[in-house]
């Protein structure tokens, strides 16, 4: 038998690629979610109670979807009780429709229930029984009975003063909503108000919007929720990213097209940035367990640089002189790893969603330059040209002749314009994260006023109340509502929701327990309430026997409470968040019709540690610390690029020659966007740091070509079409209606613009003198 | 002459025969509904009594009752209480002193099933009647008629039977046994002419 002794020798790119193909089976394997849109993970680790409190709250954490609707009738003569009917039945005959609640639904017996809820032997220490009230009770239960409306004869005997009903509306507010015709009707503003539990998919809530349209017209509903919010600004960015990217691709494919005339080479030049993404988007679930959406959609716009390193490349191989190809790849691979490095240092600002991108931009950055370095033999084939080392030595020494007058006629004015602009016009930062969303005013009008109209608590509108055990809670709680009443009563407020209506402190519990009647209190009492009706005091010995058994019962603590139904577990979640040592209760406010009157209760109540948890301006608070961030990394980075730089060239002038280029466009960007009156972002800041990234690469090429004898315009043609298709794509991004791929557009562009034409100006003068070694 | 004959002998056997036809016209369950279907409007004086042998309470009310095709069925109480129940397809309508009610009827299920059967009843509708119910017609002497409706669907877990009599096209009582035992049975009376008038 023969053996073969023939080795499979695969070219490195082919290797590269079954490496990420086995690497991303892999990881689909072992990660079935590898992506998540968690924006908390994009938010500093402040300590601060309202900053943790913003983090819990923004987790997502429902698995269903709830929205509001508001309909109104589109035809005079048809009532609104028979719209909100009509879309009920409707809406429920959709798929992914949990239910849909008008106000119709029956009020069940508890004592019907199976099985009969916990919390209703608890209904007499949960709500407040008044003895002295049971005979008017009786007298109304009589009258319900004389015409037939009693639900459950065993609950009227039972519960003669309704308490489990009383603790009810307490536990579902919506109850509380005005009826008319037995649905929730807002007279005032004629329309009906219908809650939809819905599953949480995009296609389930795309479908009623259609069904409603269809049934009511577009005119005669409004819809809202935070899903509903969600998926209308995916939408939106959809809408503005799709034909906007693809665009700014069609433009780069075009000059790389017109630049290399081949479509074999636009494919080369393809594979480092498609390697970049794999590698980048593998690392970091590998590192992560998980990425966010965000950091790929932010990263992706760093990873933009990657497709310079084919263009410069190929550029050199057009050359065909090997030489030209040994000069320029040392540049290129300079110009690659300090711009991976630098992004690297984001993994400094310790969020996490900051640090995913840190770890998907520079190890995506580095796989484009292997892939690129794997790309020369291809090359090297395509242009028929040797790829042995030619005996033509590099220079790999430039004598430092730059003249001092360099920095008096570049480097110092430039400073000084960019000083003077931003003294004179200081950059006018945009912290207020609102004004980036691509929610439109319309959709954040309308939810505000369905809040309105249901008497929701308003986004943002809480008081935090921080305490060391559930007790203090509840005690401090209890404490506030009264004042909280008042507030309501003045019409500060429209309604609030705490933990203390629901779930009533040990101390308060006990309290009523022992104000509860003896067996023998009560049964005079009933005997005397009975009297104007055909009831017998004997009829209400379950209620006797319930009285008796609630002033026995173990009080509810907050543990048996969460137990007790999913319903109660969802409200005190909803209102109280347990932070390692303490608790915050929430206290949801709706209808603030002052921020003042309720900085004013605060201040009342500072020993009690009441906090006024304002959102927007703990956001803002929150990217400004981020923005810090991000200015600091972006002085890490040019320092990264300053000793990337000595490293190479062991000279603080040439050192200073590439690198001012870069500092002055970072500069003179800023200044630009001064006179311009346009406010900055974090996103503005980001791109700053692609735009060093890309610089690096600019200022490396002109500084080096420049010192070339021969094949100098290879040099500055690579760099020509790579700044060509980055002012080509990023001109595109400038021009989209989102604010946010407008930030990065415009600061690329900008950025470009300058460090090209600094790069250019610094390279040709002063001319330093070459030393051959 | 012959003709003469002839006549008088079909003139007494028509008139022989005419007692048997007329004794003969048990009415049927459709000509019955037929019958009900042409009422648009009426109105009848009602006497409701009502038995809970929980309680042992039982209880005699006085009123007026208003239906109008298709939809509305009113109920004025006079005695004990004083007020109005208005009854549609979707809603229960409650007004007496202290207490004013919109009520959804998917919220008293047992309530909304007694006024709809009984406006199926009075505006005919045999069919939506037979979807809920197993229905028993017997007549009886005298032209009347009884009409028992069993539950098919799950208000057989509340009712037992509701037992309609009648003679002719007139609807003379109502009584619903629930399976707890409770009654209430609804005999209905025509309103005398100065009454009616002046309501």
């Amino acid at each position: 038998m023969k053996m073969t002794n023939r080795q499979i020798n695969f070219p490195s790119l082919v290797w590269i690629f079954i490496f990420i193909i086995a690497w991303a089976s892999l990881v689909a394997y072992f990660n079935k979610s590898p992506f998540q849109n968690d924006i908390t993970q994009f938010f500093p680790n402040q300590q601060s109670i309202e900053a943790q409190y913003l983090k819990n709250r923004l987790t997502p954490s429902q698995k269903t979807s709830w929205l509001m609707l508001a309909v109104k009738t589109n035809h005079p003569q048809q009532e609104l009780y028979e719209v909100s009917q009509a879309v009920q039945a409707q809406l429920l005959k959709l798929k992914g429709i949990k239910q849909v609640l008008n106000g119709s639904e029956p009020y069940q017996s508890p004592l019907q229930q199976s099985p009969i809820p916990k919390l209703y032997r608890y209904r007499y220490l949960m709500t407040s029984f008044e003895p002295a009230q049971l005979s008017s009770q009786i007298q109304q239960r009589w009258q319900e009975y004389q015409l037939g409306f009693v639900l459950d004869k065993h609950w009227l005997l039972d519960d003669p003063s309704f308490q489990w009903a009383l603790y009810q509306n307490k536990l579902k507010p919506s109850q509380q909503l005005a009826k008319e015709n037995g649905v929730w009707i807002n007279s005032q503003h004629a329309k009906a108000l219908l809650l939809i539990e819905t599953e949480k998919r995009p296609a389930v809530l795309a479908n009623i919007y259609k069904q409603l349209e269809l049934t009511l017209g577009k005119n005669n509903f409004e819809l809202s929720g935070a899903d509903w919010i969600a998926l209308q600004a995916e939408q939106q960015i959809k809408k503005g990213v799709n034909w906007i990217t693809s665009l700014a691709i069609g433009i780069v494919f075009l000059a790389l097209l017109i630049a290399f005339r081949s479509p074999k080479l636009i494919f080369f030049s393809s594979l480092p940035l498609l390697g970049a993404f794999s590698v980048g988007i593998l690392s970091t679930i590998s590192l992560f367990g998980s990425m966010q959406l965000i950091t790929l959609a932010l990263g992706a716009i760093l990873l933009g640089v990657a497709v310079d390193y084919p263009i410069h490349t190929i550029s050199a191989y057009q050359s065909k002189k090997i030489s030209v190809v040994q000069k320029i790849w040392p540049t290129i691979r300079l110009g690659a790893l300090t711009s991976a490095f630098g992004f690297l240092m984001l993994w400094w600002i310790d969020i996490e969603g900051l640090q995913q991108m840190a770890i998907f931009a520079s190890s995506g950055l580095l796989s484009a330059l292997l892939m690129t370095k794997a790309l020369k033999p291809y090359l090297a084939s395509h242009y028929k040209i040797s790829e042995i080392v030619s005996s033509e030595k590099p220079i790999n020494k430039v004598t430092g002749q730059t003249q001092s007058l360099y920095f008096v006629r570049y480097l110092l004015p430039g400073l000084v314009i960019i000083a003077a602009v931003l003294f004179l016009k200081p950059i006018q930062w945009q912290d207020d994260i609102a004004s980036l969303s691509p929610i439109s005013k319309d959709l954040i009008q309308t939810d505000r006023q369905l809040r309105s109209l249901f008497q929701y608590q308003e986004v943002g509108k809480q008081l935090l109340l921080p305490a060391k055990n559930i007790e203090d809670l509840l005690q401090h709680e209890e404490a506030l509502m009264a004042e909280l009443e008042n507030l309501k009563t003045s019409g500060s407020i429209q309604q609030f929701q705490l933990l203390a209506q629901i779930l009533p402190s040990q101390l308060l519990q006990a309290k009523r327990q022992q104000n509860l009647p003896d067996p023998t209190t009560v049964v005079t009492s009933l005997s005397h309430a009975v009297e104007a009706t055909r009831f017998k005091s004997t009829h209400f010995q379950p209620f006797v026997n319930s009285l008796e058994l609630s002033r026995q019962l173990p009080l509810m603590t907050y543990e048996k409470f969460i137990q007790g139904n999913e319903t109660s577990a969802q409200l005190a979640s909803q209102r109280v968040l347990s932070l390692s040592d303490q608790f915050i209760g929430v206290i949801s406010l709706s209808g603030v019709t002052s921020d003042q009157v309720i900085e004013e209760f605060v201040q009342q109540h500072t020993d009690l540690g009441l906090i006024y948890f304002n959102q927007r301006k703990l956001v803002a608070e929150q990217i400004t610390e981020i923005r810090s961030g991000l200015f600091q990394i972006l002085g890490f980075i040019l320092i990264m690029l300053g000793i990337s730089l000595w490293l190479k060239y062991r000279n603080v002038r040439q050192v200073f020659t590439v690198l001012s280029p870069i500092v002055m466009a970072i500069g003179l960007t800023l200044a630009t966007f001064s006179l311009l009156h346009i406010s900055l972002s974090i996103f503005h800041l980001m791109s700053l740091m692609l735009v060093a990234a890309i610089g690096i690469d600019y200022s490396l090429l002109f500084f080096e070509g420049a010192q070339q004898t021969e094949h100098s315009n290879e040099w500055s043609r690579s760099i020509r079409v790579a700044f060509l298709t980055t002012l080509g794509s990023f001109g595109i991004l400038s021009m989209s209606q989102l604010v946010l791929l407008n930030a990065i557009g415009l600061t690329v562009l900008i950025g470009v613009l300058w460090v090209y034409g600094l790069a250019f100006l610094i390279s040709k003068k002063p001319k330093p003198i070459v030393k051959q070694c | 002459m012959r003709l003469k004959q002839t006549a008088l002998k079909t003139i007494l056997l028509v008139s022989l025969y005419l007692p048997f036809t007329a004794f003969s016209q048990e009415i049927k369950l459709s000509e019955l509904f037929n019958a009900l279907s042409q009422v648009k409007t009426d109105h009848k004086s009602f006497i409701e009594e009502q038995f809970d042998p929980l309680l042992e309470i039982s209880q005699t009310k006085f009123g007026v009752m208003y239906y109008q095709s298709p939809n509305l069925l009113e109920q004025h109480y006079e005695k004990p209480i004083a007020g109005s129940i208005t009854f549609s397809p979707t809603l229960i309508k409650i007004n007496f002193p202290n207490r004013k009610l919109e009520l959804a009827v998917e919220s008293f299920p047992e309530i909304a099933l007694f006024s709809q059967t009984f406006l199926n009843l009075l505006n005919g509708n045999l069919a939506l009647l037979q979807k809920s119910f197993d229905l028993a017609f017997k007549t009886s002497e005298n032209q009347g008629w009884q009409l028992k409706l069993t539950p098919t669907n799950q208000l057989k877990n509340h009712v037992q039977t509701i037992q309609i009599r009648g003679s002719q096209t007139e609807i003379h009582s109502i009584l619903l046994t629930k399976i707890s035992g409770d009654w209430r049975k609804i005999t209905l009376q025509d309103i005398p002419l100065k009454k009616a008038v002046v309501k």
